[in-house]
C-alpha cells in the first residue's frame, strides 16, 4: 500500500512536469509569426535585405528553421539531457550556469529567513497558544494583522532607510563585488552576513509571525481535542502534554505549508532584491525579460517549477512520515 | 465514614457570551471501595462536567467550580495542587471516554499510548513498559497484542479502539475509574463484549466505577446504585433494584419507560415530552415541570428539595409516584 502511493505520486508529479514543459514551450510562441523578430529586433540603420538575411540566419542558429512540432521535440529531447539552453547575453552562456551561479546566493536570503521565521514562528506560536490570551498571545494577533496589511516591500524599504542610511548598522546596498570577490574566506563570509543582515531581516519578520500565527491556530485546534483530556487524564504534566501529543499534531498543517514555501526558496523576490540589490535570482530573471532573453526565462521557467514540483513531492512523502493515516491512501482495515 | 470518594455540593458554572451556564448545581456523590455506582441523564445535564470536575481536569478559565467538600480515599482535592494532582491522576484515578477514536492520539501507535501510563506512574524501563502493555492489552482482549502494539487507532476496530483505552484506564490498577459513556460508540454485540470486560477487571481488581452513561441497559447491567440528573441537578438516588422496580420521580419513570421492550403491546416509542431546557434558561420551580404530566402549580413555583426517602433512597419531587411496578 505505502509503496504504491509513494510510486503513483512520483508519477504523479512526472505528469504535471511534462505538462509544464509543454507549456513552457508554446506560451512564447503564441502569436508570433516570426520568433527571429523577437530574438533579433530590426535595428533603425538596417536595409530589409540585410534584416532578412540577419533573420535567417538567426533562425538557423537557434533552430526555428523547422516545423514548430520538429522544434518542440529537439527541445524536449534537449532537456532529457539536462541542456535548459543558451542564453543571449553576450558570450552566449548556458543557461545552466547562469542559474546555478544566482541559485546560492538567492538561498543565502530565502533558506536563512525561512530558517528563522520557522524556528521561532514555531516556539512562539506554540507558547502563545498554550497562555491563550496571554501577552505574547495578544502580540502576536496584532502582529500578524499589521504584516498582512503592510506590503512586504514596506519594511524593506523602512529597514533600507533607517537601518542603512540614517543609523548605517548595515550596508543599505550591497557591494556589488560581492559575489566576484568570493573566496570563502572569514572575512568575506561576514561580509556576506554583513550584506545580507538587512534584507533578511526585512523578510523574516513576516516569516517570524506568518509561521506564529498558523502554529497557534494549529495548536490551539488540536489542544481542544478529546486525546489531549485522555493525555491529561494519564497525570502527565503540561508540558509532556505540549510536546508529546499536542505539538507533533499541530506541525501536520505546518509542514503543508513549509513545503510550500520551500518551492519559493529559490525562486527569489525581484523586490526585495532590488531594494537591496541582490544578486539572486529575481534580479536575473528581470534582466532576462528586460532583454527579451527567451532561452533564459524559459530555462530559469522550467528550473523554478521542477524544483516546486520536487519540493511537494518531499512534502508529501514526509508527512506520509508524520502522519500514519495518510500512508493508507485513505482505505481502512 | 469508608467513602473512597465523598463530594458535598459540587457546583460548576461557564460565564459565556449569552450568560452564565450552571452546569452543575450542587450535587452530592458518595462512592464506596470497589463499588460501581451509575449518573444517568439525558445529553447536557451535567454527567460529563461533574467526571471532569472530580478529576480537576476542567479548564479554568472559563469553568468555575465550587465544592463544599470533596475528599478522595482519605486526601482533600480541593486542596491539593496541581503537582499533586498530576500524580493522582491515572495512578489512583483514572478515565475511560467515550469515543475511542478521538480519545486516542492519532500520530502515535496505541503500545506507545499505553507505555506512558506506565513510564508516568511506576519506575518501569521502556522495554519493561512495553511487556507490561502488551499484557495489559491481552488482559483486555485484543488478539495478538504484540502486533497490535505498533498500531495507530485509526488501524483497529472501534470495539479494539475501546479494548485499549479500557486497557489504558486499568493500567496501575486505580481505585477508581469514571467511564464517560465507554459504549455508546460501538455496535450492541461489541457494546456487551466490553461491559463484560470492565466488568471483570472491576471485579478482579475491587476497582470502584463511576459510570456515566445514558443508556439504562448499561446501567442495569453493570451497576450497584444509580443517580438520576436532570439540569445539573440529582433528582433521584436509588439501589439499583429499587429504581428499576420503583421509580419515584416520574423522570426516571419517563427515561425507564421509553426503553423499548419487545413485550411491550404498543409498537410506539414512548418518550418524555418535550427537550431539554437551555442551560442558559432554566425554568422556574422544579427543572422538570415543563415536562411533567403530574405538574401543579406548587411544582413551577418552587424547587423541591432532594430528601431521604428511606435509608438508602433520595427524591427531589414534590409528588413522589407511589407504589407502581414498571419493567
Amino acid at each position: 500500500m505505502g509503496k504504491g502511493y509513494v510510486i503513483k505520486r512520483i508519477l504523479y508529479t512526472i505528469f504535471i512536469f511534462f505538462i509544464v514543459i509543454t507549456l513552457n514551450f508554446f506560451i512564447p510562441r503564441i502569436g508570433v509569426e516570426d520568433p527571429a523578430e523577437r530574438y533579433y529586433p530590426a535595428q533603425g540603420n538596417m536595409t530589409d535585405i540585410e534584416y532578412d538575411i540577419i533573420k535567417q540566419l538567426t533562425r538557423e542558429q537557434y533552430g526555428f528553421d523547422v516545423s514548430t512540432f520538429q522544434q518542440y521535440l529537439r527541445y524536449l529531447n534537449q532537456l532529457l539531457h539536462g541542456d535548459l539552453g543558451t542564453s543571449l547575453q553576450a558570450g552566449s552562456p548556458k543557461v545552466i550556469d547562469l542559474i546555478a551561479e544566482r541559485v546560492p546566493w538567492t538561498l543565502v536570503l530565502s533558506a536563512s529567513t525561512m530558517l528563522i521565521g520557522v524556528v521561532f514562528g514555531i516556539l512562539i506560536g506554540a507558547y502563545a497558544a498554550w497562555r491563550r490570551g496571554g501577552w505574547l498571545d495578544n502580540a502576536v494577533l496584532s502582529a500578524s494583522t499589521i504584516t498582512t496589511a503592510l506590503p512586504g516591500f514596506f519594511l524593506a524599504l523602512l529597514f533600507s532607510l533607517y537601518m542603512g542610511f540614517e543609523w548605517e548598522w548595515f550596508p543599505a546596498y550591497t557591494d556589488p563585488n560581492l559575489v566576484s570577490s568570493f573566496d570563502w574566506s572569514w572575512e568575506a563570509i561576514s561580509n556576506v552576513l554583513q550584506n545580507a543582515a538587512l534584507p533578511i531581516l526585512a523578510t523574516a519578520i513576516g516569516s517570524i509571525v506568518g509561521y506564529a500565527q498558523s502554529t497557534r491556530n494549529s495548536v490551539i485546534s488540536v489542544a481542544d481535542e478529546d486525546f489531549i483530556t485522555t493525555a491529561r487524564a494519564k497525570g502527565l504534566s503540561n508540558n509532556t502534554v505540549l510536546y508529546k501529543h499536542v505539538l507533533r499534531n499541530a506541525m501536520l498543517p505546518i509542514v503543508t505549508s513549509l513545503g510550500m514555501s520551500i518551492s519559493g526558496l529559490i525562486g527569489g523576490s525581484v523586490v526585495i532584491e532590488q531594494i537591496f540589490n541582490w544578486n539572486g535570482m529575481g534580479t536575473l530573471f528581470l534582466n532576462a525579460n528586460n532583454t527579451n532573453d527567451y532561452p533564459l526565462m524559459m530555462g530559469i521557467m522550467i528550473f523554478l517549477s521542477g524544483f516546486a514540483l520536487l519540493a511537494n513531492l518531499v512534502t508529501d512523502l514526509c508527512y506520509s512520515l508524520l502522519d500514519p493515516r495518510v500512508k493508507l491512501g485513505g482505505a481502512r482495515r | 465514614m469508608n467513602e473512597l470518594l465523598n463530594v458535598q455540593n459540587l457546583k460548576v458554572i461557564f460565564p459565556t457570551e449569552r450568560g452564565i451556564v450552571r452546569a452543575v448545581e450542587g450535587i452530592d456523590l458518595c462512592v464506596h471501595p470497589g463499588e460501581c455506582i451509575a449518573i444517568v441523564g439525558e445529553s447536557g445535564c451535567g454527567k460529563s462536567v461533574t467526571s471532569l470536575a472530580i478529576m480537576k481536569l476542567l479548564s479554568s478559565p472559563p469553568a468555575l467550580m465550587h465544592a463544599d467538600e470533596m475528599t478522595f480515599d482519605g486526601k482533600n482535592l480541593l486542596q491539593m495542587s496541581e503537582k499533586q494532582m498530576l500524580d493522582l491522576r491515572g495512578k489512583d484515578m483514572s478515565m475511560i471516554f467515550q469515543d475511542a477514536l478521538t480519545a486516542l492520539n492519532p500520530v502515535m501507535c496505541v503500545g506507545r499510548q499505553l507505555d506512558e501510563m506506565f513510564l508516568r506512574h511506576t519506575k518501569m524501563t521502556r522495554t519493561e513498559a512495553k511487556a507490561a502493555s502488551i499484557k495489559a492489552l491481552r488482559l483486555v482482549g485484543v488478539p495478538a497484542p504484540e502486533k497490535r502494539y505498533h498500531d495507530y487507532p485509526h488501524q483497529l476496530s472501534g470495539g479494539m479502539r475501546q479494548r485499549v483505552l479500557i486497557a489504558m484506564a486499568f493500567a496501575i490498577k486505580p481505585k477508581l475509574i469514571i467511564a464517560d459513556e465507554p459504549t455508546t460508540a460501538l455496535d450492541v454485540t461489541i457494546q456487551a463484549q466490553v461491559l463484560d470486560i470492565l466488568q471483570k477487571l472491576q471485579r478482579e481488581n475491587g476497582t470502584a466505577l463511576i459510570l456515566i452513561t445514558h443508556d439504562l441497559s448499561v446501567v442495569a447491567h453493570m451497576a450497584d446504585r444509580v443517580y438520576v440528573m436532570y439540569c445539573g441537578k440529582i433528582v433521584e438516588h436509588a439501589p439499583l433494584r429499587d429504581l428499576f422496580t420503583d421509580p419515584k420521580h416520574p423522570y426516571t419513570q419517563g427515561l425507564l419507560s421509553s426503553v423499548p421492550h419487545l413485550t411491550a403491546s404498543s409498537n410506539r416509542f414512548v418518550q418524555i415530552p418535550d427537550n431539554v431546557p437551555s442551560p442558559l434558561k432554566k425554568p422556574s420551580g422544579c427543572y422538570f415541570h415543563t415536562r411533567c404530566s403530574h405538574c401543579t402549580p406548587e411544582c413551577t413555583q418552587c424547587m423541591p428539595r432532594l430528601t431521604d426517602v428511606d435509608d438508602h433512597r433520595q427524591l427531589r419531587c414534590h409528588h413522589p409516584l407511589g407504589g407502581e411496578h414498571h419493567g
